[in-house]
């Protein structure tokens, strides 16, 4: 006996018992219930068909819509790292902190909104800047600057890749003389982290780094290079390696993200190797940061001489610590597959000051 | 609108219009699937414990499994049909996890993450999730009464989710689906009708 059944035996017996008006207000209220369910109906429906069709003719305004109301928060990215965390030995916990603190937006920049992103324009051959020059600064400001809007500068695209990646008790936070940040800073002074001091450039960089690789660059021309970005040949003056061996999976440039599935640059270039393998320094330097981001998992970065600075990512296990002095070729990590990737490889990065250069320059991984 | 023994009320079309209008990522499917995998788990243990199922309703609420009325059980099983739900989806989420690792697969790892995040979620100590329910079954089971922290646990559940969402859209921007979460719980337990009494006749799971 099912529940409908039952309760159908309440009105036939009022039926029987001669309330005639009774049953009448009842077929009454029956049936304007009945009408209000299809009025209901009806509604739903249209409004579903209405939906659905503007979601088919209007893509591009339903995701205009759809990016307003459900924020930056890019949930398929999140939910995968979430999931591969299950499995992969990661902390999930820390990957519900890399969601709580940011480190999935979708399009921290609005691109929904009418202003484009601005761009840097890759320089035509034969009108290339003297890139010794432009950079010179970079790597002089970031070995220790102490004052103004330039110093901030000297804390580069490797420093304030995101609050997310900072070591506990290490925050970039605006708050100027007395804050926590320098701790990062090393020998720099407090006013090199205050970001009033700085256009709005830089606190831009510091929200968009950690999603960089995530932005949807889909109809940009290979000749606009992102900001910060760089195929220039800046000459290293001093001895460096190739830090893994293993087929380039990824190179430095445009690419179809193989998560999102939207045309993006790369920052970097992505050697695969087993995992396990080891990593080594790039040249020697010190070990500026290490970490676990949810998108880069285990990652560190090496301040080298000139202000070069070199990023690892993905990687299964560190093994070294801040603050430590490395030798050119010193095992300082294993291959992984830690935070958002498909398979072990390693995510290498060269940084010039603020400015993110082809690696591919510098290493040969498959030679 | 009846199909068989599943209802489907208007406001169930209204919000997978919505749902699928504001989806860009694909993830609504992958959302229907983890909720039919906790549904199923309902019904598997329903009928494991000797229950038959009237009907199935599906609302802008989601789905509402309406028992036979004639189905009692012991508080232990009722406790147990609630925490099937969500541990199907924590048990599908480590499957899918582990493939995805195999195939290389984000679909699967974000198949995989959602079936998490929807089993945690069920789990929350509120009236209307399957986790406040089976606290209250063991609570009956062991006491005899509800206690009232009960109550007082699943306001302290609205009122995080309420927090969780206000931080959100500190962190990430305008995101209301926390907020839509905590007005349904809310909205469920200021409406609920059910009284405590022994089985689960025309419950919700």
């Amino acid at each position: 006996m099912n529940v409908q059944a039952g309760r159908r035996a309440m009105p036939r017996r009022r039926l029987y018992s001669g309330r005639s008006g009774g049953a009448k207000r009842l077929r009454e209220k029956s049936e304007r219930k009945l009408q209000q369910s299809v009025v209901k109906l009806v509604i739903c429906l249209s409004a579903f068909l209405v939906l659905l069709a503007l979601k088919f003719i209007f893509p591009s305004g339903a995701e205009a819509v759809s990016r307003h109301l459900a924020s930056g928060l890019d949930c398929k990215a999140a939910f995968s790292a979430i999931g591969k965390a299950i499995t992969s030995g990661e902390n999930i916990i820390e990957v519900f902190k890399g969601i709580s603190l940011g480190g999935f937006r979708k399009d921290p920049q609005g691109s929904d909104t009418d202003t484009p992103e601005p761009k840097k324009a890759y320089p035509e051959p034969g009108n290339t800047p003297d890139v010794r020059s432009q950079n010179g600064d970079a790597g002089k400001t970031s070995s220790g600057i102490s004052d103004g809007a330039e110093a901030v500068e000297a804390i580069s695209v490797v420093d304030i890749l995101d609050e997310t990646d900072l070591p506990a008790g290490k925050t970039l936070s605006p708050d100027g003389p007395g804050s926590e940040s320098a701790d990062l800073a090393g020998d720099q002074s407090d006013d090199a982290f205050r970001l009033d001091q700085n256009d709005e450039y830089l606190e831009e960089l510091l929200l968009r780094l950690p999603t960089s690789e995530f932005e949807d660059m889909t109809g940009t021309s290979e000749n606009e290079l992102p900001e910060n970005v760089s195929y220039d040949y800046y000459v290293i003056e001093f001895d460096y390696t190739t830090p893994l061996k293993g087929n380039i999976t990824s190179a430095f440039g445009y690419r179809k993200h193989p998560i999102t599935g939207n045309r993006s640059f790369h920052y970097g270039v992505d050697i695969g190797a087993s995992k396990g393998e080891i990593v080594s320094a790039f040249s020697s330097g010190t070990v500026e940061l290490t970490g676990y981001n949810s998108i880069y998992g285990n990652y560190l970065f090496i301040r080298h001489k000139d202000g070069i600075i070199t990023f690892y990512g993905h990687c299964s296990k560190i093994l070294v610590d801040e603050g430590q002095l490395v030798r050119m070729g010193e095992a300082v990590a294993k291959v992984g597959s830690t935070g958002l990737s498909t398979g072990p490889h390693l995510h290498f990065e060269i940084r010039n000051g603020d400015m993110i250069l082809d690696p591919l320059h510098y290493v040969s991984p498959e030679s | 609108m009846k199909f068989g023994r599943t209802e489907v009320t208007p406001g169930f079309f209204l919000t997978v219009a919505v749902l699928l209008f504001l989806d860009t990522e694909n993830l609504l499917l992958y959302g229907l699937l983890a909720a039919l995998i906790h549904e199923a788990a309902h019904i598997g243990a329903v009928k494991a414990c000797g229950g038959g199922i009237a009907g199935i309703r599906l609302s802008a609420a989601g789905a509402e499994i309406v028992l036979a009325n004639t189905f009692c059980t012991p508080y232990l099983h009722e406790a147990l049909i609630y925490m099937a739900g969500p541990a199907a989806n924590i048990l599908t989420a480590f499957t899918a996890s582990w493939a995805g690792g195999i195939m290389t697969s984000t679909e699967l790892y974000a198949f995989a993450g959602l079936n998490l995040t929807l089993g945690l979620f069920n789990l929350l100590p509120a009236k209307m999730l399957d986790g406040g329910n089976a606290l209250r079954s063991v609570c009956l089971h062991f006491s005899g009464r509800v206690p009232a922290a009960l109550t007082v646990a699943g306001i302290v559940t609205v009122l995080l989710l309420l927090a969780a969402n206000l931080y959100v859209i500190l962190i990430y921007g305008v995101n209301i689906s926390l907020l839509l979460a905590a007005a349904y719980l809310l909205l469920s337990a200021l409406t609920e009708r059910r009284p405590v009494f022994r089985g689960l006749s025309n419950d919700r799971i």
